[in-house]
């Protein structure tokens, strides 16, 4: 997925759904929290790759998703305790995604 | 998995699909519609027993939310004064929420739940521009966004009220995308510094998961134990996938 549109699809998502009264800033309530660090995790990329997706996360913490290869191709791959695997296509396919069903957040 | 699909011949309109044990069944249209999809942005739109929502046209062309269960889909209708509605997020119980817009813009979070379609309300202030849900978990609790008085925060509702989110420190909106079983809630807020960052939520704080060094990430799912994962954009502007961490200082391991 390209920057580009990754960003339209979150300009898509936020007009969808949410932003169509303009709502105006305001005073944000005190959330400080100084005891947690909180923050994420670079997945990675598959080798020679550059972009990837992570679409679900089981209760082990392992995650999900696709990412290009070095030769264009998108794999599905499974990420665990950060190590990366790329799990292949079909034989003769050149893409292989989606979200595994028992994988889903609930 | 759902997705959607073209059949074969005319009038090629797209279908919805349930692709399951090998085999993708064609999911159909309403009575006297052309086409049907699953609710793509999220992976809500399908739940354990194999039922799946989305929206589709009817015979008098408005866009309806539908439930499609045990090889029938059933329009779940729109409510009075509106004439669009879709279906986002079922939970394994067969309860869907989605939401409903119209042309002046105002819009409203629907939870259908035993041939009921129940409008969620707002937040306090809202009112007159109106909430979206997106989605639930197997309690019955939902999350989305909601217009307030000043801003646009997230939400949970749980057993007839909702519960305002909140924002982070000098943003101006929220919202929810994802909850488990817990009612932790993930979900997208602006950062002061205009950000566009992925939220924690968990009993009664908002934690900043910030990016991966871009201008903005958001979140695709969260397992029983509150991990949140999506996508961000890197400070070199490529996107990949993240996964949170999520830990209290001091503490021991």
């Amino acid at each position: 997925m390209k920057v580009s549109s990754f960003k339209r699809r979150v300009v898509r998502v936020l007009v969808t759904v949410f932003v169509a009264g303009g709502v105006a800033a305001s005073a944000s309530p005190a959330l400080a929290v100084p005891f947690v660090h909180a923050g994420m995790i670079d997945i990675g990329t598959l080798p020679g790759g550059s972009t990837s997706s992570a679409t679900a996360v089981n209760n082990a913490g392992q995650v999900a998703g696709s990412a290009d290869t070095a030769s264009g191709e998108t794999h599905a791959f499974l990420w665990s305790r950060g190590t990366i695997t790329d799990l292949g296509t079909l034989p003769g396919g050149v893409y292989s995604g989606g979200t595994p069903s028992t994988m889903r957040a609930r | 998995m759902t997705g959607d699909a073209y059949p074969a011949g005319p009038p090629f309109n797209y279908h919805a699909f349930l692709w399951s044990n090998g085999t993708m069944i064609d999911l159909g249209t309403l009575p006297g519609g052309s086409y049907s999809t699953p609710y793509y942005q999220q992976n809500t739109s399908l739940n354990n027993r194999g039922e799946v929502v989305g929206y589709a046209d009817t015979a008098a062309s408005e866009k309806h939310a539908f439930l499609w269960s045990k090889g029938t889909m059933i329009d779940l209708g729109a409510p009075g004064g509106f004439d669009s509605s879709y279906a986002v997020a079922i939970n394994d119980r067969g309860q869907v929420v989605g939401n409903a817009d119209r042309q002046d813009g105002m819009f409203r979070a629907l939870l259908w739940s035993g041939g009921t379609m129940t409008d969620l309300g707002t937040l306090p202030g809202g009112e007159s521009v109106g909430a979206g849900a997106q989605d639930i978990n197997n309690k019955g609790q939902v999350t989305g966004g909601s217009a307030t008085a000043t801003s646009f925060d997230a939400f949970l509702w749980s057993k007839g009220t909702m519960a305002d989110l909140g924002i982070l420190p000098g943003g101006s909106y929220s919202f929810g995308s994802f909850l488990n079983e817990s009612g932790q809630v993930t979900g997208n807020a602006d950062a002061a510094d205009g950000r566009q960052v992925t939220f924690l939520w968990s009993k009664g704080t908002m934690y900043d998961l910030g990016t991966l060094g871009g201008s903005s990430s958001f979140p695709r799912g969260i397992n029983a134990r509150g991990q949140v994962v999506g996508d961000s954009e890197t400070a070199s502007g490529e996107i990949h996938g993240f996964i949170s961490s999520f830990r209290k200082i001091g503490s021991t391991h």
